[in-house]
Order: structure tokens, then sequence, then C-alpha cells
């Protein structure tokens, strides 16, 4: 799939740091994966950037991504800010675009093992959720300020 | 030439009239449009190998149309829908003109076994209470039942939800459960005198997956591919029916035709097709017409018949919820790799004889994405990556379907411009059972919140039914006699739930297909010389 993608010339992967959506998956990346954005998930990303959003638009949508476009360049906590957004508004630009990067990374053998399990760590896992919970209740504070301030303006 | 049958549509309804009318003999033709899938390499390992070692998954986990994030800017499809092999089996062919959906998200199937080449495989028997409204009992059915377990393979058992399912004869054994599954069954047999007291039983499911091969099909290989692959050989669906048919020369098949009308006359029925490919009409001619296109597309056909604008036909829908169960003792537990991965157990819920009676089916969650189901966790992402991973193999989803009864507001009706209008009311007060059976679940060990329920819209059941409903009455029209005959007419039939006078909150396609079956014995009657 992604090779057809790949030879597409409208859609040949660019450097990554380009454009936007190369902004968007490096920090991605960054945030949710620790790993490095090769060509070929951009080409990817951007595939599915565009079929998601061909319609999208309205003053709303406009507003969205000027607030997104905003917490990238003031490199703010992209995993607070989309938690908190969620909560008030599934239906959201950064809300798509994470769901988006989800589906790619879950579809790729390097990622597979962040999302299945496959032996028995019941230890682990309470651990393991516990510290997220508790990390996710310190995200959402810190996420609602960070739209606040973001929407303050727009 | 003229035809003693024409059947439209190759659904589970279409499918068994074409059966039963070649089995007597009749000069069968089916016409359909008959999408098929592409030709692509098949799937045949697990998929948990095939996501683990495969770097060109995302072409059919996620599509070269990226198919699968469709719930991200279009109306909710459910997650098998959603999967890009089975996209052809609800895609519209731009002639046959996209509904106009006024609070009813309505599928229509244009595939070579319509529907049902992506269902759940949920195969029960209807009783005399499903039954009151139709003009039929339970033991006039129960032969063509009997038949057609006979040659698609249905599994199940002898338990308590015999009583809801009807007779076991010819089934085969069931289908081995999951953990989780066996683990809440076991608990339920148990203490059954709790559950039951609270107006819930529990069971095996009627599946029409193989336990065990029958005839060329192979048995279930627990591979979790179902949400992925269409045509696994274990999954019964009316494609392999029609396939048989045509083998054997027993009917014809007439593809990438749309069915536009008909007339009659008093020795036979003008059929008016449209071809896909060459855009243009015929007519066939056909001693009797038997209309099998999907309760929605049978009415259509009907009302542009009638070139009647202004009937507005009733429609019924099985409203349906999601109930999310999370066994907090299954955390951590590893994925369920051997997994069929569709209905693990049936729940029938009635508080007392006499109230409204609730079918639910209970699935596990290994095979759709994680991805689907983890963004709508009220975690951040990590924590949302951390439950894909730890939470979901330890989760139960219990899809509850209502009853539905004709209702003024929920109708279909032809537009000016051709276009069949669905208009549904969404059902209002749900969610007094859902919290029933979460409280009632906390005893077994699984915890929900009523909070986490999801109604999807309406439509989204997917088993729609009574636009021509079945009446003693034959003088009322666009209803249908006892025989299946649409009323005021002498040679159209209807095979499909568009007869149905109601619709009980039970799966209803073995009911279509025995109904259909019948209805084809109807039509060889009057055909006798
Ligand atoms: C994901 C999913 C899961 C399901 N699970 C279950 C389950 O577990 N148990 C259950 O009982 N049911 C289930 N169902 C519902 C079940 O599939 C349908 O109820 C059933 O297939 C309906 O059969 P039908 O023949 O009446 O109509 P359809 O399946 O809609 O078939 C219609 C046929 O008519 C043809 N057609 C339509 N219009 C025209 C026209 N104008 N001219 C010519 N041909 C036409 C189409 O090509 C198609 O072949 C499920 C459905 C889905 C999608």
């Amino acid at each position: 799939m992604t090779e057809s993608i790949g030879d597409s010339p409208s859609l040949k992967p660019r450097h990554i740091q380009d454009d936007e959506l190369g902004q968007e998956l490096q920090r991605f990346c960054d945030q949710f994966a620790h790993c490095v954005p090769d060509p070929e998930l951009l080409a990817a990303y951007r595939c599915a950037n565009a079929k998601v959003f061909a319609h999208a638009a309205g003053q709303e949508h406009e507003e969205q991504k000027i607030i997104l476009r905003k917490a990238l360049a003031a490199k703010r906590d992209l995993e607070a800010l989309e938690y908190a957004w969620r909560l008030g508004c599934h239906d959201n630009i950064l809300t798509k675009k994470v769901h988006i990067f989800m589906y790619l990374l879950e579809t790729s053998p390097d990622h597979y093992n962040k999302f299945v399990n496959e032996s028995k760590q019941r230890t682990t896992a309470y651990v393991v959720l516990g510290f997220q919970g508790l990390r996710s209740a310190l995200k959402l504070c810190k996420g609602y300020i960070s739209l606040i301030s973001l929407r303050a303006g727009v | 030439m003229l035809y003693d049958v024409i059947v439209a549509g190759s659904g589970a309804a279409g499918t068994w009239a074409a059966f039963g009318a070649a089995r007597l003999g009749l000069k069968t033709l089916v016409v359909d449009v008959g999408l098929q899938p592409k030709p692509e390499r098949r799937l045949e390992q697990n998929i948990f190998e095939l996501r683990r070692t495969d770097i060109n998954q995302r072409q059919y986990l996620i599509g070269d149309e990226y198919e699968s994030l469709h719930n991200l800017y279009q109306p909710y499809l459910s997650p098998k829908l959603k999967a890009p092999r089975y996209r052809y089996v609800i895609a519209e062919p731009e002639a046959s003109m996209r509904i106009k959906k006024e609070g009813f998200d309505a599928l229509q199937s244009f595939a070579y076994g319509g529907l049902a080449s992506a269902w759940g495989a949920g195969t029960y028997r209807y009783d005399d209470d499903d039954l009151r409204k139709f003009p039929f009992t339970a033991s006039e059915l129960d032969p063509y039942y009997d038949a057609i377990t006979r040659e698609i393979g249905i599994t199940g058992t002898q338990d308590d939800l015999q009583e809801h399912f009807g007779s076991t004869a010819g089934l085969q054994t069931p289908l081995k459960l999951d953990r989780l599954a066996q683990r809440l069954l076991n608990t339920y047999q148990r203490k059954k005198k709790y559950y039951n007291a609270r107006g819930i039983k529990l069971g095996y499911p009627r599946l029409a997956i193989l336990s065990r091969a029958l005839g060329d099909r192979t048995a279930c290989a627990y591979d979790n591919l179902s949400f992925w692959q269409p045509q696994l050989p274990s999954i019964y669906s009316p494609a392999m029916t029609l396939d048989q048919l045509l083998r054997d020369k027993k009917i014809e098949y007439l593809r990438d035709h749309l069915v536009i009308r008909y007339s009659e006359s008093d020795t036979e029925v003008s059929v008016e097709t449209l071809s896909l490919k060459t855009k243009t009409k015929t007519l066939l001619k056909t001693r009797r017409f038997i209309l099998a296109a999907g309760a929605l597309n049978s009415a259509k056909i009907v009302l542009r018949s009638h070139d009647d604008y202004q009937t507005q036909l009733p429609l019924l829908e099985n409203p349906t919820s999601m109930v999310p169960l999370v066994s907090p003792w299954h955390i951590g537990q590893p994925v369920e790799r051997q997994s069929h991965g569709l209905i693990q157990l049936n729940l029938i819920y009635q508080r007392a004889p006499g109230e409204e009676k609730v079918q639910a089916s209970i699935y596990g969650y290994s095979s759709p994405l994680g991805s689907d189901a983890g963004m709508n966790f009220p975690l951040a992402i990590k924590a949302v990556m951390a439950s894909c991973k730890y939470v979901l193999p330890s989760m139960l989803i219990v899809q509850l379907f209502y009853a539905d009864s004709q209702k003024p507001g929920n109708y279909v009706q032809l537009a000016s411009d051709q276009r069949l209008v669905t208009r549904y009311e969404k059902r209002k007060n749900l969610g007094k059972v859902e919290g029933e059976i979460i409280r009632t679940f906390l005893r077994a060990g699984l915890v929900s919140h009523s909070r986490l329920v999801q109604y999807p819209p309406p439509g989204n059941g997917i088993h729609y039914a009574g636009t021509l409903p079945m009446t003693e009455d034959s003088t009322r029209p666009y209803t249908t006699t006892p025989q299946g005959r649409l009323a005021k007419s002498q040679k159209v039939y209807v095979a499909d739930a568009s007869i149905f006078p109601c619709l009980p909150a039970k799966n209803h396609t073995l009911t279509i297909m025995a109904n259909a079956l019948r209805t084809a014995y109807n039509v060889a009657e009057t055909l006798r010389p």
C-alpha cells in the first residue's frame, strides 16, 4: 500500500520537517512512541490526513487549526492538550490526528508490542495502568490550562 | 424467454428463495447487482502473527483508501464493515441512488450474497412468542429451519437458552469459548438462581460457523480473521449456497443488473432491469416474481412500480446498545490468540414473564484494532495505549437488541427524485436494562459504568424489516398475504424481512432464510399444472 503512496509524485515524502504534517508527526512520534518517523510513516500519515480532512471546513475547523498550529509552535505538551480537548469535545482536529497516528502505529510490526500483550503480566499491568492513570490526571490539569491559554484570542 | 421464477437479490432471502425454487424444478433466474470482493491474496495466518510480522498489513487492516479510518470522518460504522476487505458488502453503485437518511443510517448491500457476506452468523429460530403477530406458527417454519440447519451447519447446544432458540436437532457441537466467556458461563452456571432471579439467562450462541467440517467447508480455525478476511470457509454466507446452485447449473444468474420496477399482466410479470455496465434497460418475463432485495430495496421497487411518492411504509429495526464489561482479574492476561472473534455467548433478559424481552450477544475484544475502542477510554494517550495492551483482553462487550413494532414516525417513502427516504425516531428510555446488566454482572467480577454504554444511532442495528408486512387481511395495499404474495397482486411475492409485521429482539436472518424457502414452496404450489 505505502509503496504506491510513496510513488505518487504529489505525495512523495519531503523532508520530515518540511511541512506542518511532518512537524506534527515528529511530535507525535517523540511524545507517544519514542520513535523516529520514517518516510513511509510520513507518506501514510499525509494520505490518511488528506482522506480524513478532505471535506473538513467551516469556522470551527479553522479555529481548531489555529489552536493546533499555536500549540505546535509553542511546543506545548500535545498529550495533555489532546486529552483535555477530547474530554470536552471528542470531535476535534487534534484527537482525529492522534487517532490516525494510533492506527498507523498499531498496524506496524515495529510497534506490535506496544498494543498487544502476549504473556501473563498482571503485576506489570497494574503498575503501568496505575502509573498511567495518575499521569493522566496530571495531564488533564496541564491540558486544560494549555487549552484555555491557546483558545484565548482565537 | 419466460422464466418460472425471477428472484431479485442474492442475499439470505434471495438465495434461499432460489434454492427452494430450483429444488422444486422451476426455471429460476436470480437478478442481482452482485458486487464481489477484490481479488487479493487471502489471509491465512493468525491475525496476531500477521500483525507481528507482516510489513504490508496496512493494506488489509487500514486499506489503500484508508477505509478503516471511516468513523473519523463519516457516521459510525461497525468495525467489520469498516475493514477494507469487507467494504464491497456495503458499496453502492452510482445507479442505485443513495438512500436519503433522516435519522436512520440505513445500510444497503449490493453484494453477491448480500449483507450476510459480513454478518456475525448468529442464527436463531423464532418461537411462537416471537411470531405472535405473524400469520403462521413456529411449527410451520420448523421444517424449513431444519432443512437450512442441515445445509449450512449451525453450532449450539441444549442449555438455558434452548426455550428461546428452539430445537437443537442437527446442531454441531458449540465452538470453543474464549477464556473470559468461558469463565462467565461457569460463574453463571454456579450462581444460576441469582442471575435468573434478575431476569438473566445465559448460554451458548447458535452460530452458522462450523465446529467440524461440512462438505468441502473446513471447520473454524480460531485465527481471529473473521473481522478482516471475507469468505472464510467455516463461516456460512449465502454466497456459498449460490455458488453451489450455479456450479450444479440449477439456476441462472444475471449479474450487474439492478431491478427497477415490474408490471403484471394476466399471464406474466415483466421485470425491468438496468444494466450497470451498459446502462441499458432490459425487460425480463416471468410467471412469478420474488422480491428479495432486502427490506429497503424491495419496498423501493414496489413503490416505483406503482409510481407512488405518497405512501409511507412502516420501517422496523432492532435498536441496539453496547455495554463494555471489564474483568479486573484478567487485566494483564495475554491476548486471545485462538478465537473466532464473533459471538461468544448469548443473554436473554426478561425481568418478569410478559415484560419486554431483550436479547444480547456477548463478544470478546480480540480481532478488531485496539485503536477502535481505546480512544473512547477517558485517559491520556499513553494510558490509552497501555489500556489497549492490558485492558482490552479483559473486556467483554454486550450488544443488546430490543424488539421493534410499527410506529407512525418510522417509515420509508419514495421521494420524487426516485430516492428512498428512511426516517426513524430514536427510541428513548434505553438504559434501564443496561443498568441491570451492569449491576448483575458485578457479582461475576465484571465492572462497568452506565456512562460507558454506547447507543449507536438508528440504522446501526442492521436488522431491517417490516416495510411490506404480512397480514391476514389481503385487501390492505402494500401488505403481503400469509403465503408471501403481495396484496392486490397475483404473481409478485416477497421473500425478505419486508414481510415481518413486527421485529422480535432476536437476530432475524435465519427466519428470513426459512421464510424465503417457505415462500418458494408457496410459489411452486401456484405453478402446479
Ligand atoms: C456486520 C453485520 C453483522 C450481522 N450479523 C448478523 C447476525 O449475527 N445474525 C443475523 O441474523 N443477522 C445479522 N446481520 C444482518 C443480516 O446480514 C441481514 O439481515 C440479512 O443479510 C438480510 O438479507 P436480505 O437477503 O434480506 O437482504 P440483503 O442482505 O440486503 O441482500 C440484498 C440483495 O439484493 C440485491 N439487490 C438490492 N437491490 C437490488 C435491486 N434493485 N436489483 C437487484 N438486486 C438488488 C443485492 O445485491 C443483495 O444481493 C448482520 C449484518 C451485518 C452487516
